[in-house]
């Protein structure tokens, strides 16, 4: 086995003690020394060179207990920021974040139907004008986009509806920015933002399904984003849920994406029904149209049943448009995979709504680098 | 270092128990097979400690440097619990610590699915890189073993790869866990041969179904070609789940060796043909079938055992 270089070592105990602090909010030297196993003076002076570069700052000192009270330590969450994109859907959003997940700044630009060369102009634009904004250069620049990416490269290999192909996106923002780039899928970055900045339970693992026209999951393994072998983890979309009356293969995506389930909707209400009226007609019970989003409960449930199953998951979270539908399709969604796994299995699951919003993807952009640059979170 | 590096990778199954011992270098020493005592959990121990034993000496080895154990149920890793092994007959039995006491080496277990993931996991590995591989092994039941990133996934509770009971049909045939249409009442051994009963055939075991099917008798193709679809349907779901391309099967079930794996390749074909991006992604799939005389648990146990050797060594640093 190769031997750690002092380097290495010092590296890693500086990342240690900065994930210590960064996790206990306020912490004294001599509590982060017992939490880590390191000695009194390296911790000391690991926090020293912390708080050199700005990252760690002393906090005013413990209730007292008798004695001299311990000073205590924080992370600065100010003392970087990250710039975030979200390259999904109509407009480009992007943020300036902090290191606890908090947005300092957004910036939306419409999008339209911007393919090719101008959308990747539009996304320079986004950066440039997020830079404009802020005081100071940011730690790096992360990005969440649709479409099949290399993320080791930071190569999309092809996002269909931007008409990306093959484009190396990390390099390009590189050249240009001479920062730290990382590029991801987007359903991917969300799956990092809601584990990292959702609500905190004691599992490492946790799968998300973002919905909207497309339904894609990310999954998150052991605490880490999975990609898998060709980095399409999370392709559930794709997964073939039914076969149509020519017996041709009908899929998740085209069973129950937002554009498919409104063309259901209309075949039932009407050419005119449009996306606020279908939920409104749901949420009052009009007994058709409900019938089919409970229907669509059943697909989605019956896919989550099968994650519980094989991957052992305890964490399902859901977002996007179709958890307008609220908490009784949430319920028919839990009920449908009750019926398709281990009761004692489905049970120890929880299936819920994510809480995090528009901002899911910029936060889960955020996490990765904060992860890669400070090793903490 | 100078302890002894003898590694012993030790499979313990429901019927009989093997026994594997190899150098640093994890050349092959010796290697043993013997019934497994069920009586109870002292007799289970004692015979397991002789197996070991007896290999131990057939190798020239005083003693073991670690010991990796696969076993037939539910096992913490951490502290050498058998929380759950029905066919062993153990509740709750610390097998880990009282193997380690009687070989006065540690030992580490491990569910016997994932173990022999492991091993299918480092036998491929040798000939290509891999970071991920889904092992799934048929007999009176269906599990996988998961590896990503060259470790074992156990999932939030030990209980990842437990594909066997996905339901698959609604209103399927009963289970022996009370659901209905189980992915085990279709594809495992007992169910095929079931099946091939209410067909009329009343058959030893999955093998026969498989060379009936292959014969061309229609009972048994149609009861091997709907195994086949489910099998495919469970692939391409985790293709596109984990996106995951080395599969290895092993197991009772598998002996076919062809018979069992062309159905399920065709069925992969066939979703292909339909669904190009799905189909982008199944593509680079690879299907293979574990060697009969490879022995994926003990050598799994072998590579546990080394990994913990490493870990130990690491943590001292």
């Amino acid at each position: 086995m190769l031997k750690a270089t002092r380097q290495q070592t010092k590296t890693h105990n500086s990342r240690l003690v900065l994930k210590t602090i960064y996790e206990a909010n306020e912490i004294s030297r001599a509590d982060i020394a017992r939490a880590t196993h390191l000695t009194r003076p390296t911790v000391s002076t690991l926090a020293a060179e912390l708080m050199d570069a700005g990252l760690v700052i002393e906090t005013g000192p413990t209730p007292s207990t008798g004695g001299k009270p311990p000073t205590l330590l924080a992370v600065d969450a100010d003392a970087r920021h990250i710039l975030c994109l979200d390259l999904g859907g109509q407009s480009f959003q992007g943020a300036r974040v902090d290191l606890r997940g908090r947005l300092l700044d957004r910036v939306i630009l419409p999008a339209g139907d911007m393919t090719g060369e101008a959308a990747l102009q539009l996304t320079f634009d986004l950066i440039d004008r997020l830079i404009e904004n802020a005081s100071r250069s940011p730690m790096g620049i992360s990005v969440g986009t649709p479409g099949l990416i290399e993320p080791r490269a930071g190569v999309v290999r092809q996002a269909i509806h931007l008409r990306w192909s093959h484009l190396p996106l990390r390099d390009q923002l590189a050249g240009r920015y001479q920062l730290p780039i990382l590029v991801a899928n987007d359903s991917h970055a969300a799956a990092l933002g809601e584990y990292t900045f959702g609500p905190p339970t004691a599992g490492r693992n946790l799968v998300l399904v973002k919905t909207g026209q497309g339904i894609a999951a990310g999954v998150v393994l052991n605490g880490a984003l999975f990609y898998g072998d060709g980095a399409g983890a999370g392709e559930i979309g794709q997964i073939v849920v039914e076969e149509g009356a020519d017996g041709r293969p009908i899929t998740l995506e085209n069973q129950i994406g937002t554009r498919a389930l409104l063309q259901r909707a209309r075949q039932i209400a009407g050419p005119e029904l449009n996306w606020p009226d279908f939920i409104e007609a749901v949420a009052c019970g009009e007994p058709r149209l409900a019938a089919l989003v409970r229907e669509a409960a059943g697909f989605l449930g019956a896919t989550i049943a099968q994650l519980i199953a094989v991957l052992n998951i305890q964490q399902v979270v859901i977002s996007g448009r179709l958890t307008q539908f609220g908490e009784s399709f949430r319920e028919a969604i839990f009920q449908a995979a009750l019926r398709r796994a281990l009761a004692a299995q489905v049970e120890e699951t929880t299936i819920r709504f994510s809480t995090l919003g528009q901002d899911l993807v910029i936060l889960g952009c955020a996490s990765m680098m904060i992860r890669q640059e400070l090793g903490i979170l | 270092m100078s302890s002894p590096e003898f590694l012993v990778g030790l499979d313990i199954g429901g019927t009989k128990s093997a026994v594997l011992v190899v150098d640093r270098e994890l050349n092959e020493c010796s290697a043993a097979v013997a019934p497994t005592p069920l009586e109870s959990s002292d007799r289970l121990l004692d015979g397991l400690v002789a197996l070991v034993e007896e290999a131990l000496r057939a190798a020239g080895a005083s003693k073991a440097a670690a010991i990796g154990a696969g076993v037939p149920g539910k096992v913490a890793p951490d502290t050498g619990l058998v929380e759950m092994a029905v066919n062993l007959n153990l509740d709750r039995y610390p097998l880990g610590p009282r193997l380690a006491r009687a070989l006065g080496a540690p030992a580490v277990l491990e569910n016997d699915v994932r173990l022999a993931a492991f091993g299918a996991f480092h036998r491929l590995s040798r000939q290509k890189t891999l970071a991920n591989l889904i092992f799934i092994g048929i007999g009176t039941g269906i599990a996988a073993g998961i590896v990503l990133d060259g470790r074992i996934f156990r999932g939030e509770d030990g209980l990842a790869g437990e594909i066997g009971h996905a339901v698959v049909e609604e209103n399927g045939a009963r289970c022996s866990c009370g659901q209905h249409g189980c992915l085990e009442t279709i594809v495992a051994g007992p169910a095929l041969a079931r099946q091939a009963a209410a067909a009329g055939h009343p058959v030893a075991d999955a093998g026969e179904v498989y060379r009936l099917a292959v014969a061309g008798d229609p009972a048994a193709r149609q009861i091997i070609g709907r195994a086949s679809r489910h099998l495919a349907r469970m692939i391409q779901w985790l293709a596109l789940t984990v996106n995951i391309r080395e599969f290895v099967f092993g197991g009772g079930v598998t002996r076919s060796a062809e018979a069992f794996l062309e159905p399920i390749q065709a069925e992969l074909r066939g979703f292909q043909a339909q669904a190009p991006f799905a189909g982008a992604l199944i593509a680079p799939l690879r299907l293979s079938l574990l060697p009969a005389d490879f022995n994926a648990g003990a050598w799994g146990g072998v590579r546990l055992a080394r990994a913990h050797l490493d870990q130990m060594s690491g943590q001292a640093v």
